[in-house]
């Protein structure tokens, strides 16, 4: 009897041992499938680049473009591999660039594309923050350098240092266009700040996101099979001739639905005058072009910082305004079908991001399930950007209305 | 030591060396991937002290809609209940948003009645999407709708009555813009709570949080 106890308690052990091998093994299996080659990402950003330049004429001056093959690797905060960054070029330079998630838990494979975005330099970045890492821990090791999405678009380098007095660990960032040093923590009313681009996409689970990501590549097979058909490859340039060929062929162009408004890009003044900019591009849709962004700061009634949504109304709907009355706001029941049924009825709309406001001025949708938002974002300031978005980040909209 | 306890002590000694070889050999999945070559150096090591931030957004204010026919010390009460982070000051019946017109639908006559409010266009309005609220469904619709005869008739045959909700808007703090001051505006995370819980009073339809943008 005492044998049997004996033996039974290590068998128990032995069930727990093996557990302890098998549980771990089988999660690091689940793990490995999710991530992006950048050879799979260069394949996404090349028959993506084709499938736009067959069905939508925003990207006529891509034609005969081609993508430099070698990403920049943009990092999570957290230190998870977040974007390939490809450029596209034509005549030596870059007229673009294109976003290709290096993770299939983030959802549809190309991020963003992007009109002849703000040029900066990652080395400068790069350099900086090392610097100021080393000047501000003289007893330091330096232990890693890379380029980040640290407040998603914005790009800088982080540095991560390691007092060798304490043994903690510090995080430097460099904004990348301005070279400013962002502090370590959450945004504030008053100063720059950080946050984590990849747990806020994986807050509501990775199903859809990772449904998502398969429709893409499906969409991403059939463009490849379809330019091979046609004589090309799909990592060769583009020629007119190809292009036309794509465009005429019923299968791409029957299967894609796009509309684009033209609503004309402003950049923002300041730092906090996104919302300004945004009510700025749809004032001049609508043909009032003299609205600084002074003027509509003064009417939104500004005091100097940000603006909540109850202050953006007053300019949609006064008469001193945009003198669109029926204008709304909303946080619920911001799906992509409701943006067409908006953009369909050539109605512009604000479209925020946490912390930030944008105006979306058309859609691209095929029957696959592949969707994208045309968005002209007034960041970088100074010079904004133009750019075709994966949905899903928005959260909130004004539709603006008579 | 019996044959069986030799057999036994072979067999975890046998499963401790399987546990050796696996932390040897598995490989984490990022180095199962092939690497590019990058425009920055690279350095894989994690920082391990640091706490990751999620986006976090404020709130300045909150916009609610209650039912039809509230009155104002109902709605005092209602907001007394829920324990909000910071001060606010109330404005009742606020015109910031025009009017939502809506029609409360029993959970079975919903699909009916949402095929035939389809069948004009202007009836309904796709930015407004239709929730649940206990048993029924709130079904917004326009003021083209409520103007038109038909539509009318087709209330009138269901017995359904068209209301128009109350808008209440919450405003954190001193009643100033000034969102320099974080006693004017509440966490984002905090709104959604509030908003949950408000949610879940039958007289309260909709509670949207008002975010700050720059």
């Amino acid at each position: 009897m005492k044998r049997n106890k004996c033996g039974t308690g290590i068998f128990v052990l032995a069930m727990l041992l093996a557990g302890m091998v098998f549980i771990p093994a089988a999660s690091a299996q689940e793990e490995k499938d999710y991530s992006v080659t950048a050879e799979e990402a260069f394949k996404h950003a090349n028959t993506h680049m084709i499938f736009f330049i067959a069905v939508d004429s925003d990207f006529a001056e891509w034609k005969e473009a081609s993508i430099d093959p070698k990403p920049l690797e943009l990092y999570d905060i957290n230190d998870k591999k977040l974007f390939y960054e490809f450029s596209v070029c034509k005549n030596n330079e870059v007229i673009g660039n294109i976003k290709v998630c290096a993770d299939k838990k983030l959802g549809q494979s190309v991020q963003s594309l992007e009109f002849n975005p703000k040029s900066f330099d990652a080395n400068e970045a790069i350099k900086k923050s090392i610097e100021i890492a080393k000047n501000t821990y003289l007893t330091g090791e330096i232990k890693s350098t890379k380029m980040v999405v640290y407040n998603y678009p914005d790009v800088g380098a982080m540095t991560v240092v390691k007092d060798k007095t304490t043994g903690n660990e510090h995080r430097i960032f460099v904004d990348a266009y301005t070279l400013e040093v962002i502090p370590d923590k959450p945004a504030t009313e008053t100063e720059n700040g950080v946050w984590s681009f990849y747990e806020d996409r994986l807050k509501n689970g990775i199903d859809k996101n990772l449904k998502d990501w398969q429709e893409s590549d499906n969409v991403s097979k059939f463009i490849e099979q379809e330019t091979t058909e046609k004589g090309s490859n799909t990592s060769a340039p583009i020629t007119e001739e190809k292009i036309s060929a794509l465009s005429s062929d019923a299968t791409i162009t029957s299967t894609t639905t796009t509309k684009t408004l033209n609503v004309p890009l402003c950049a923002q003044e300041t730092s906090y005058y996104c919302a300004v900019a945004s009510a700025q591009m749809i004032a001049k849709y609508y043909g009032i072009t003299t609205h600084s962004q002074s003027y509509i700061y003064q009417i939104m009634g500004g005091t100097g910082g940000t603006l909540n949504n109850t202050q953006q109304l007053v300019y949609y709907q006064g008469s001193n305004g945009l003198n669109k009355p029926g204008s709304i706001y909303v946080t619920s029941g911001l799906t992509f079908n409701s943006a067409v049924a908006e953009i369909n009825s050539n109605r512009p709309f604000k479209s925020a991001i946490t912390n930030h406001a944008r105006v979306c001025r058309g859609y691209t949708y095929t029957s696959d399930g592949i969707q994208y938002l045309k968005i002209n974002d007034p960041a970088p300031v100074g010079s904004g950007s133009n750019k075709i978005e994966s949905p899903g980040q928005e959260i909130n909209r004004i539709y603006v209305r008579s | 030591m019996s044959k069986l306890n030799k057999e036994i002590a072979i067999f975890i000694v046998f499963l401790l060396l399987i546990i050796v070889f696996w932390g040897i050999f598995i490989k984490t999945p990022d180095d199962t991937k092939t690497s590019v070559d990058t425009k920055t150096s690279v350095d894989t090591k994690t920082p391990d002290d640091s706490e990751t931030p999620v986006q976090e957004a404020r709130v300045a204010g909150l916009f609610i809609e209650f039912e039809y026919g509230i009155t104002e010390q109902e709605i005092k009460v209602i907001l007394e209940n829920y324990s909000m982070p910071r001060n606010y000051n109330i404005d009742y019946d606020s015109d910031i948003m025009p009017k939502r017109y809506y029609i409360t639908v029993d959970q079975n006559k919903r699909k009916d009645i949402e095929d035939e409010l389809r069948k004009k266009e202007n009836w309904t309005d796709p930015v407004f999407p239709n929730f649940k609220k206990g048993n029924n469904y709130i079904i917004t619709v326009t003021e083209q709708a409520i103007e038109d005869k038909s539509f009318l008739e087709l209330m009138e045959k269901n017995n359904l009555q068209v209301k128009s909700s109350f808008l209440c808007y919450i405003h954190f703090g001193d009643g100033s813009n000034n969102w320099s001051d974080p006693k004017n505006w509440i966490m984002g995370k905090d709104a959604i709570r509030i908003k949950n819980d408000l949610e879940t009073n039958e007289k309260v339809l909709l509670v949207i949080p008002d975010y700050i943008e720059g």
